[in-house]
């Protein structure tokens, strides 16, 4: 017979990002308790709400059967109050117990025999054990000296098996009392509470139950209304509905105009303003592609008074924050965006590195020791000494996430050219793993270089990541810069870039061991990059190549995509292996002229291998090394009698493996 | 209702849950939780409840008495109870209704927001408090401060009076705010609000504040060493201002302001610990 269990528990405010966690943490803890106590169950569910958690485990037998066993007791030197120990937790009965005489000592003995125990029990130790260690990000407390990490109150708990209410060792935490509690959820008929019945319970409430419901319905009265105002949510606004969803018990929406002052206001701005200050949603007119409206969710049931105060709320906090906005760009723009520059020499980044102005002065050093990316000297000059400018507005420093677009406004205010205004906007991109990338070339230019620098001046004084935490992005780093070659095809040797740099920091003494560094973390960063697309076999054999050494990351990514891309791959592994594994590692060269044909056929055909410079030559080339490895070792017999021409053979076999190793480092693959 | 008997009716409510009716702290403070009814008494494991009006001065949020939503020097209301009980949400939301704001018709929503205040080693566990849009209050829950756990953990409520003030009056301009029916916020405060920002962004000393911050934190070791706490505490805080003021000149570079504040932190952790350890004993 099997029974469901649920518990409903009422918070004080649990957050989207805590709602999530507990998604999470319950099932997946839960799980393995119940295992651990050979207990098998149905399904575990968890549903949440900013103030209800609800978990259910169904299908759960009400007894578990204790199988017997032979149990060991304590020596029989320990006495008459051990043995008594023994008999009491066990529960066995005296007569059952018998003496064995084991290599160290004589011990006492009892037969379990086979016996049912309710699940209940351990189910609750499970559930009480599972909630109290839900991870909490800043490992606070709610009640001292008490297992709690989570710092959220537990107000009430309902614990139902089957239909029955129990007790948990929840602490502080008020059990269902009937007159009290809200959660009296009952079926006249049935003798187990489904989720229908909850739900339905919650429903009566006012409340969702179910978050994915909740988005549901939140999208349903959106989609209503955009219609019939004719506007729609932007792509990059669409994911604040989940999170409202999260944050509300049942989200109702509210429209409200923006005022047409407004309206002339940069969209962008205009976008980040509603949804940091006001969480708002912003919504597009079809027509115009204007941004006229914004939208709140509100966790109320709308009455048109309710309905007029949250609009007139909201407005006049986003107006405030507009006229902020609009007053910081005036006074902004009284002086011309170089202005700013001088301000960066007291942006200090690093005792031992200098300001920002210093940073920037490096890169332009760089650009004129050539390192220009393709671009013209004179432009990526410009766009650098500019693009840190607006960390220094009055703008950027109410608005830290509109870095880099300030300084594209204010640049396209002074007229200077598109290319330079895009590559201030863009030089901060990508922000993260799937931010977009530069999409012009100067702005890929600024980004790289900021970046390299960034990187390596992080390096130079010892900001370098842990395995668990890198408080200075620099894996983030390291992969805008992977994602930045791979996107413009940027071959550019990055090992001389940084080079150039430390010169420039003057840390040319450590220069050797920065290096390093940046060899095996750039190495590290470009395998977790290509990782989810191509085999790992793949990917070390072309990384652990020499031609590492120089850092040009798109010639890596080339070899790793025409590698894993090519057909004859597989077979040049296997041949690679095969020879391996003859053990021709260092075969020294010996003096021996073949008179087999086999063998004159493969020392022939070793010799006329052309090197090529183009990667899909290269590979078909030592193709045919490959097959003319497996021709040979099909038909000739390494292990000869003959020890002259044994070494031979295998110095052959090495040397074909010398020439596949020239493409890339085979050895990985074995 | 006018800002005056606002003050007056939320006094009135705390005082109604056993809170300590307090007068305002006497010393520059940029938020109400410095002051050491706060600071300090939640240090200790004894139970403590009070709710004190406390002048802010933040010298960089000036605007020469030209914004209508920011000033250097503003009103907080803080309300602290030790233990943290455990209605909380519904305490705020009553006293809301001692101000005859009906939660019908308003929307209140608690937007996490999990605070810290790294000069005196102090987290919580925090929310905003918005009423229709508009943040009107914080509410933490201490959990540590001198980067000690604390015993007891406290709530605190702070309420933004000028905020709370412009929804109930329905002002868009915190200087159109009504003190009382002859006296706008304006015509208290204009005056005084431009010349703060005069004085923290043009016309302050720079090497009088800087001497003075030494000053300050040269006295706050010495009285430290003789055991005198909340003197050498006070001296931290006028430390804390004047370091403020420095900053709004414009004058601190990033590495200066992360080791001034290095510097007053430790010495607060260091007054704040002693503090715990007296108390205990």
């Amino acid at each position: 017979m099997t029974q469901t269990a649920t518990i409903i528990i009422e918070h004080g405010l649990l957050s989207e990002r805590f709602q999530r966690t507990l998604a999470e943490h319950i099932p997946t803890h839960l799980k393995r308790l119940l295992a651990k106590n050979s207990l098998e169950f149905g399904q575990i569910s968890v549903f949440t709400t900013p103030h209800n958690l609800v978990i259910r485990i169904t299908q759960c037998p009400t007894e578990i059967i204790i199988k017997q066993k032979k149990l060991k007791g304590p020596s029989v030197k320990e006495g008459e109050e051990a043995l008594n120990e023994f008999i009491k937790t066990t529960n066995c009965s005296r007569d059952s117990l018998i003496q064995k005489d084991l290599p160290h000592g004589s011990f006492w003995f009892a037969d379990q025999k086979e016996s049912a125990q309710s699940t209940w029990p351990i189910l609750a130790d499970a559930l009480v054990n599972t909630i109290v260690t839900v991870p909490f990000h800043k490992r606070m407390h709610w009640i001292p000296n008490n297992p709690f990490t989570w710092a959220r109150p537990i107000l009430s708990y309902t614990a139902l098996w089957g239909q029955v209410h129990q007790t948990l060792a929840l602490p502080k935490a008020i059990p269902y009392d009937k007159s009290v509690s809200g959660n009296h959820i009952t079926h006249p008929t049935r003798t187990e509470i489904t989720r229908k019945d909850i739900e339905e319970h919650y429903e009566q409430q006012g409340v969702i139950l179910s978050s994915t419901k909740r988005l549901e319905f939140l999208e349903k009265q959106i989609s209503k209304i955009l219609i019939k105002e004719q506007l729609t949510v932007p792509s990059h606004a669409k994911h604040l509905l989940e999170k409202h969803a999260f944050n509300t018990q049942k989200p109702y929406m509210v429209l409200s105009p923006i005022h047409c002052d407004f309206r002339k206001v940069d969209t962008h701005i205009l976008q980040h303003i509603i949804t940091e200050k006001v969480h708002g949603i912003p919504l597009i007119h079809h027509k115009t592609e204007q941004l006229t409206h914004f939208a709140v969710i509100t966790n109320y049931p709308l009455s048109p008074s309710l309905e007029h105060n949250i609009i007139a709320g909201f407005t006049g906090v986003l107006n405030a924050a507009l006229n902020d906005g609009l007053f910081f760009m005036d006074k902004d723009t009284e002086k011309p965006l170089e202005e700013y520059s001088a301000h960066l020499k007291k942006k200090i980044m690093h005792i031992d590195l200098g300001s920002v102005w210093d940073h920037v002065d490096r890169l332009k050093a760089c650009v004129e020791s050539g390192y220009t990316l393709g671009e013209r000297t004179q432009s990526l000059t410009e766009a650098l000494s500019l693009m840190k400018c607006d960390m220094e507005t009055q703008m950027v420093h109410e608005y830290a996430a509109l870095q880099g677009y300030i300084g594209h406004l204010y640049a396209i205010k002074q007229k200077h050219s598109f290319e330079v205004c895009e590559a201030i906007k863009e030089h901060l991109l990508p922000l993260g793993p799937h931010s977009p990338t530069p999409s012009s070339r100067l702005g890929a230019a600024c980004a790289l270089l900021d970046k390299i620098g960034m990187l390596t001046s992080s390096v130079s004084v010892g900001r370098t990541p842990t395995s668990s935490k890198d408080p200075f992005g620099l894996r983030r780093l390291a992969l805008g810069i992977i994602r930045i070659l791979d996107k413009h095809d940027i071959h550019i040797s990055l090992h001389r870039i940084a080079e150039t740099y430390i010169d420039l920091l003057g840390f040319t003494k450590k220069k050797d061991d920065i290096l390093r560094f940046l060899h095996t973390f750039l190495q590290s960063r470009l395998a977790q990059f290509a990782k989810p697309y191509y085999p790992h076999t793949i990917i070390e054999a072309s990384l652990h190549h020499p031609s590492f050494a120089d850092l040009d990351i798109m010639r890596s990514l080339t070899l790793i995509r025409t590698l894993a891309q090519h057909p004859q791959t597989p077979s040049i592994i296997q041949a690679y292996k095969r020879a391996h594994n003859m053990q021709c590692k260092n075969a020294p060269s010996a003096h021996f002229s073949p008179k087999n044909p086999a063998d004159i056929a493969f020392e022939q055909s070793l010799d006329s291998h052309k090197e090529s410079d183009d990667l899909s030559a290269k590979i078909d080339a030592i193709a045919l090394v490959a097959d003319h490895i497996e021709t040979f070792c099909n038909s000739t017999l390494i292990e000869s009698a003959n020890p002259e021409e044994r070494a031979w053979r295998k110095h052959m076999l090495y040397k074909s493996c010398v020439l596949l190793e020239k493409t890339a480092s085979f050895s990985y693959c074995t | 209702m006018f800002f005056q008997d606002m003050i007056s009716r939320l006094k009135s409510f705390w005082a109604q849950q056993q809170c300590v009716i307090l007068p305002s702290f006497d010393l520059p403070v940029g938020a109400g939780t410095l002051a050491p009814p706060t600071a300090l008494r939640c240090l200790t494991s004894t139970p403590w409840s009070a709710c004190y009006v406390q002048g802010c001065r933040r010298p960089n949020d000036g605007r020469y008495g030209h914004n209508p939503n920011r000033l250097s020097h503003y009103y907080q209301m803080q309300v602290v109870i030790q233990p943290s009980p455990l209605n909380a949400q519904l305490l705020f939301e009553q006293s809301l209704a001692s101000l005859d704001i009906n939660m019908h018709t308003n929307e209140l929503r608690f937007l996490e927001d999990d605070w810290e205040n790294p000069s005196i080693g102090a987290a919580g566990l925090g929310w905003e408090i918005w009423l229709n849009g508009s943040e009107i209050a914080q509410c933490t829950f201490f959990q540590q401060i001198a980067s000690v756990s604390s015993e007891l953990v406290t709530l605190e409520f702070t309420y933004g009076l000028e905020r709370l003030a412009m929804f109930l009056q329905g002002v868009s301009s915190i200087f159109d705010i009504k003190w009382n029916d002859t006296y706008t916020y304006g015509d208290i405060f204009q005056d005084q609000e431009q010349d703060l920002s005069r004085y923290s962004f043009d016309a302050a000393n720079i090497s009088f504040l800087q001497s003075s911050f030494q000053g300050h934190i040269k006295e706050a070791e010495d009285l430290l060493k003789q055991g005198v706490l909340i003197p050498a505490y006070e001296q931290c805080l006028f430390a804390s201002h004047t370091f403020n003021l420095l900053h709004a000149r414009g004058v601190l570079s990033v590495a200066e302001r992360e080791s001034i504040i290095a510097s007053i932190r430790t010495l607060t952790r260091t007054i704040a610990q002693a503090y715990i350890k007296r108390s205990q004993s």
